[in-house]
């Protein structure tokens, strides 16, 4: 079992999220960077896709009873094993009565720390991910108990390791398909969307990410229809909005790119402010 | 069927079909058989379905391959029988609303600025059957059609931070229902006893896409007795088939 000792900025579980009730309405949330979460999951060798925490800016502060392992995976933070520097993308023994401090991020927005065999978490519908209304006890408190399946087991050999390319991080290229209202632009609009040079805003939260510099061009407002994460919406103002995986499943705003998977996990790693730069890549 | 709708790709795993951009009865009618059809035709392979005014978004398991399935959904619309095929009934929902104190938050205001007696802006609530568009915006929330203009009236300038599940609203020339406690802009004008969106239901949200509503005034003595009744799971919403 963990205990909470400190939430951290805004930690919760996640994931893969709810596919099957967008008809009704629901988001389909999950974790931001879902290769992160599945790169997670490999390297302890689960065969289905375990729930993991996600943190975001300060992680949290976990205080371990019986013995595991971990990985943690995504963004870089300072990370502290009973007071020891730990390795990232690798899996860690934590030995029972630890404290793994996950402290500020260094590299990227998202980390994900995942046990052996998953926690044991309540879902609903089909689907452990936090949400306000849905599932608000997927939120990380302090004193919250979370329970690991697996207690039990034999010393397991893990020989995976993953590098991670820091570089990905700073310069972010987005593939993108033309989204339904895209060919409503003119051509000059069209390759002023493509060519510019933008960044990423802090009011960039889970349910969007909002583009810095954009290119003076607009679009009109449409008769509301689906939208999805990765839907790169432009309202009639200029603002240029990047659908993530808490967005709504309707939207009224021209939706000119469709991000691929790839980039919207690259995105969701996009550091906030002008130094770090994201483009477009029509394909 | 005289206008076929477009078929594009929408991202990596999604179809995208679109008829001409209207919010019209007849091209939803369309949509929406054509929706249930292909969500009952591919239903092993798609992950998950949107549905709005003039468009429906369908997203495919990552194994499968979305050109190749455009090409074939593409054949299967030139079969003109298609549709005569797929004729599905629709259900109408008789939905009870105490348009009284304490729910009616915002009923007097308009009353007064619009210069209508309460009671005649419960009867113009009432009568129409609104078709439910779509289900957004958040779970459970329904689209609805068809207000009576002679009651629309503007959102309010600051929203509430907290607006009760089973709310009543008018925003503009749409009128709803909020499925759960959120903020909120609309007028309130009452609130039903009915739960709309349960998460322990297999399909949570109450209404979808291609039925229809009706209001009905209750008294809040109605109301507490509906809500007893829910409770204990005594109650039986009033729906029926419902052909336009």
């Amino acid at each position: 079992m963990i205990e909470v000792l400190n939430p951290g900025t805004h930690s919760t579980i996640q994931d893969k999220g709810r596919l099957k009730f967008r008809e009704q309405g629901v988001p389909v949330g999950g974790a931001m960077d879902l290769h992160a979460l599945i790169l997670a999951n490999h390297l302890l060798q689960h065969t289905e896709i375990a729930p993991v925490i996600e943190f975001a800016i300060n992680g949290p502060t976990l205080y371990f009873y019986s013995e595991t392992y971990i990985v943690l995976t995504g963004a870089e933070f300072h990370c502290k094993l009973n007071g020891k520097v730990i390795s990232h993308a690798t899996p860690i023994y934590i030995p029972a009565e630890s404290t793994l401090e996950i402290g500020h991020v260094f590299k990227g927005n998202y980390g994900y720390l995942c046990v052996l065999g998953g926690f044991s978490t309540e879902k609903t519908l089909e689907s452990a991910s936090f949400h306000p209304t849905l599932l608000p006890n997927a939120k990380l408190k302090k004193e919250m108990k979370l329970v690991y399946i697996k207690t039990h087991f034999n010393t397991v050999n893990f020989y995976a390791r993953v590098i991670p390319v820091h570089d990905k991080f700073c310069r972010t290229k987005m593939d993108v398909y033309p989204g339904p209202e895209f060919n409503l632009l003119s051509e000059e609009q069209q390759s002023k969307l493509l060519n510019q040079k933008y960044f990423v805003k802090s009011s960039s939260n889970r349910m969007a990410v909002i583009m810095g510099n954009t290119s003076g061009i607009n679009a009109p407002e449409i008769i509301t229809a689906p939208v999805q994460p990765g839907t790169v919406q432009l309202t009639p103002s200029g603002d240029l909005i990047v659908l993530m995986r808490d967005a709504h499943t309707t939207g009224g705003y021209s939706r000119v790119l469709q991000l691929t998977d790839y980039a919207m996990n690259s995105l969701s790693q996009c550091e906030i402010g002008e130094s770090y730069e994201a483009s477009f890549h029509l394909i | 069927m005289k206008n076929k709708p477009t078929i594009s790709r929408f991202g990596d795993h999604g179809i995208l079909i679109r008829y001409p951009q209207k919010i019209d009865r007849k091209i939803h009618f369309k949509l929406t058989q054509l929706t249930h059809f292909l969500t009952r035709e591919y239903s092993e392979i798609i992950e998950g379905f949107t549905i709005a005014y003039h468009e429906s978004a369908f997203y495919f398991n990552s194994e499968i391959l979305i050109d190749e399935t455009i090409e074939k959904l593409e054949e299967k619309l030139n079969d003109v029988n298609l549709f005569e095929e797929i004729k599905k009934k629709s259900s109408i929902f008789h939905i009870p609303v105490c348009y009284e104190a304490p729910f009616s938050l915002d009923i007097e205001e308009i009353s007064k600025i619009k210069k209508k007696k309460v009671s005649s802006i419960i009867d113009l609530h009432t009568k129409p059957v609104y078709p439910i568009y779509f289900i957004g915006f958040s779970p459970g929330f329904p689209y609805l059609g068809g207000l009576n203009k002679k009651i629309a009236f503007p959102r309010k300038a600051s929203p509430r931070k907290k607006v009760s599940a089973g709310s009543v609203g008018i925003a503009g020339t749409q009128t709803g229902v909020y499925p759960n406690e959120s903020p909120g802009g609309w007028n309130i004008i009452g609130r039903s006893p009915l739960h709309f969106f349960d998460v322990k239901n297999e399909n949570p949200s109450l209404l979808k896409a291609g039925d229809y509503v009706q209001f009905e005034a209750i008294d809040y003595a109605e109301y507490k007795q509906i809500e007893k009744q829910i409770k204990s799971g005594t109650y039986s919403i009033k729906k029926n088939i419902y052909n336009d």
